[in-house]
């Protein structure tokens, strides 16, 4: 069966973000290659930065950094930055590196974006690029507090466990939470957190979720006859618990850390987690956002470009 | 830059823009022409036409687009609030539901018939209108290529952040099934797929995994089911009682329709007088542009029902009714 051979079909290149549709796009966007640059963590791509200044000030996404920090230009050269300030609220960072062939962007008019309206960004790779939509109005998105990344079975099965009345016993580990990497193990029944004495899974949770991922929780538990005292560092809860929220399950890579910028503006393209760092522009090159967050299939989230330069300007 | 298809911007370009009520996109674009004179063409001006329409429908759109059940989108088509959505996501007839206005008004609805075979489904709001609406697209008129956008509620409705738009292409269209480059989530089933004159030409079924896989419930679909699906009636597709009706003939793609390839002996299709070599163009006047289409148009009928049957013969069309048969042996690809 020759299936569909004569069928009208829209070929791949032809789609909206096709690589002949591309073209266009790369060529408006050729102009400002030189504000782009791909920021390294040992020596592989963790995000996009954005040239805000002459001086060599660069804007990215602060949860993707590490400590071993190398940006690339779009000549291909490497540098260290010798500065960086991070303000955790709005997940972003100012590096600053020793320049002369970077050119900040041009920032625009954030306050009259509306649905419907073009937009385009660079790709992981700082050459390429993508288009898409200003997909809702601007908004808040609240953020998700950390995560232990442990399990506790439902309740009935919780008491059939005869030492549950000690604390409260793990029933699961999350290979790679924060639980896992701070040594804690499935059996493992939590007594008290920061100082104080918890008995039900209820209250291990309630206490957690009043943290943030990044913070640090002082933890005791009995291992068998012994008791331990533990400290972990709590994760971001989407990147814990993939299996949460079936959303992100058929979304590809997402950020780590998806929520709470304050105000943000949403678009359809489709980028990948370390295209965050990079800028949201119009057509005409105007920059009216830094992308901060691959949220789901169809959401990536940025910072409008007047809360940006806030924080520039009060940065000393 | 060396490999672009694009011309230089002229004079002509820019009145064509302002001329073609593109004031407030020719304004912006301005400076983008003084910073990159090198850069214009239709493909930007097809972008350009393509913001435009969608943003001059939006708020018409948006209006009509609700929330349906749990989790669930769709978009209402009359005044009298009657509302297209997927088949699961209306579910069985009869049963109500909420529907859930852009303003987050919670409104009384009934479900009424479904089409699963093409995931398609009608439900009923049971305030009084007049509700807002949005027309449909006529039949036939979805190509591949066109402009289209949606709308939906990804991942449930959410009143901080409310109706999220995605503009894309047709990649397909079917009898049962349009394809398109929309990115859709959960949440966003039984929501419309608009062309740029606003009008509905598909209601959002299910994804695939690479973000160009996105399904929708073409409208020809409901247009073909219209009278069944407002009446309340559970179009399940496939007989599940086995009593499926047989045509008896093995079929291959042909450039347009079905070539036949065998006709079973003591089949229905042999009875009618059908040859190998016959074209299969329409059934009950569904093109048979897909296999799809060709095994709902029998495997939906009981035997003993007859069926109107548009076929090509020596270049020739030619048209009859059939009356499908008991089911025979089971061939893979005979029906």
């Amino acid at each position: 069966m020759v299936c569909g051979a004569q069928e009208p079909y829209l070929e791949r290149g032809d789609r909206v973000n096709g690589w002949k549709t591309r073209q266009g796009f790369e060529a408006l966007y050729q102009d400002h290659r030189a504000s782009v640059v791909e920021i390294l963590d040992g020596g592989h791509q963790v995000a996009l930065g954005t040239v805000v200044s002459d001086s060599g000030h660069i804007i990215t996404k602060a949860s993707e950094l590490g400590s071993d920090l190398e940006i690339r230009d779009h000549q291909g050269q490497r540098h260290v930055p010798f500065s960086i300030q991070v303000d955790p609220e709005i997940d972003l960072a100012i590096l600053q590196i020793r320049s002369s062939s970077l050119r900040p962007v041009r920032w625009g008019d954030d306050s009259q974006v509306a649905m419907g309206l073009w937009v385009m960004a660079p790709h992981e790779d700082e050459s390429q690029v993508r288009v898409g939509v200003i997909s809702t109005s601007a908004r808040e998105v609240k953020r998700k507090p950390g995560a232990l990344g442990i399990v506790f079975f439902s309740d009935r099965r919780q008491r059939d466990t005869p030492s549950s009345a000690l604390g409260a016993r793990i029933n699961r580990v999350v290979e790679g939470g924060a639980a896992d990497k701070a040594g804690i193990k499935e059996g493992d029944v939590i007594v008290q957190i920061d100082g104080k004495p918890v008995q039900r899974s209820e209250e291990v949770i309630e206490l957690i979720q009043q943290h943030e991922a990044g913070e640090t929780i002082g933890l005791i538990i009995i291992r068998g006859e012994e008791e331990m005292s533990m400290q972990a560092t709590l994760g971001f809860f989407d990147a814990t618990f993939p299996e949460q929220d079936l959303n992100i399950t058929l979304s590809g890579d997402i950020s780590k850390r998806r929520t709470g910028f304050g105000l943000i503006l949403q678009h359809d393209m489709p980028l990948p987690p370390k295209a965050m760092g990079g800028p949201l522009m119009q057509f005409s090159g105007e920059v009216i956002g830094i992308n901060i967050s691959r949220y789901d299939r169809v959401a990536t989230l940025a910072i409008p470009a007047s809360r940006v330069r806030a924080l520039l300007e009060a940065s000393p | 830059m060396s490999s672009l298809p694009l011309k230089p911007p002229s004079l002509l370009w820019q009145t064509s823009l302002l001329a073609q009520g593109h004031a407030l996109i020719g304004v912006l674009f301005f400076g983008l022409l003084i910073t990159s004179p090198l850069i214009a063409g239709s493909w930007l001006d097809d972008f350009i036409h393509t913001q435009q329409r969608v943003q001059s429908n939006l708020t018409e759109s948006m209006n009509a687009t609700v929330g349906v059940g749990e989790g669930g989108s769709g978009v209402i088509v009359s005044a009298d609030g009657l509302v297209l959505t997927a088949a699961h996501v209306s579910g069985s007839p009869n049963r109500r539901i909420q529907c859930i206005m852009p303003d987050g008004r919670r409104v009384a609805a009934r479900t009424l018939g479904r089409f699963d075979h093409a995931d398609a489904g009608m439900v009923q709001l049971e305030e009084e209108g007049p509700w807002p609406f949005v027309a449909l697209a006529s039949q036939g008129s979805v190509r591949a290529g066109d402009w289209c956008y949606a709308l939906g509620h990804p991942g449930g409705y959410q009143p901080e952040r409310g109706l999220v738009l995605r503009v894309g292409k047709v990649i397909r269209s079917r009898s049962q099934l349009i394809r398109s480059d929309c990115e859709l989530l959960r949440g966003d089933s039984g929501g419309p797929l608009f062309n740029l004159q606003g009008q509905v030409i598909g209601i959002h079924s299910r994804i695939g995994e690479p973000m160009d896989d996105n399904y929708h419930a073409p409208i020809d679909a409901f247009h073909r089911t219209w009278e069944a699906l407002k009446s309340g009636e559970d179009l399940q597709g496939f007989r599940e009682d086995g009593q499926q009706a047989y045509l008896g003939v093995v079929v291959e793609d042909a450039e347009k329709g079905f070539v036949l390839q065998e006709v079973r002996s003591n089949s229905a299709a042999e009875r009618s007088g059908l040859h190998v070599g016959d074209i299969l163009l329409q059934i009950d006047d569904m093109p048979m542009d897909d296999i799809e289409a060709l095994r709902w148009a029998v495997g939906s009928k009981a035997p003993g029902e007859r069926v109107k049957v548009l076929y090509l013969r020596d270049g020739i069309e030619h048209e009859m009714e059939i009356e499908l048969g008991p089911s025979g042996r089971r061939h893979r690809r005979s029906l």
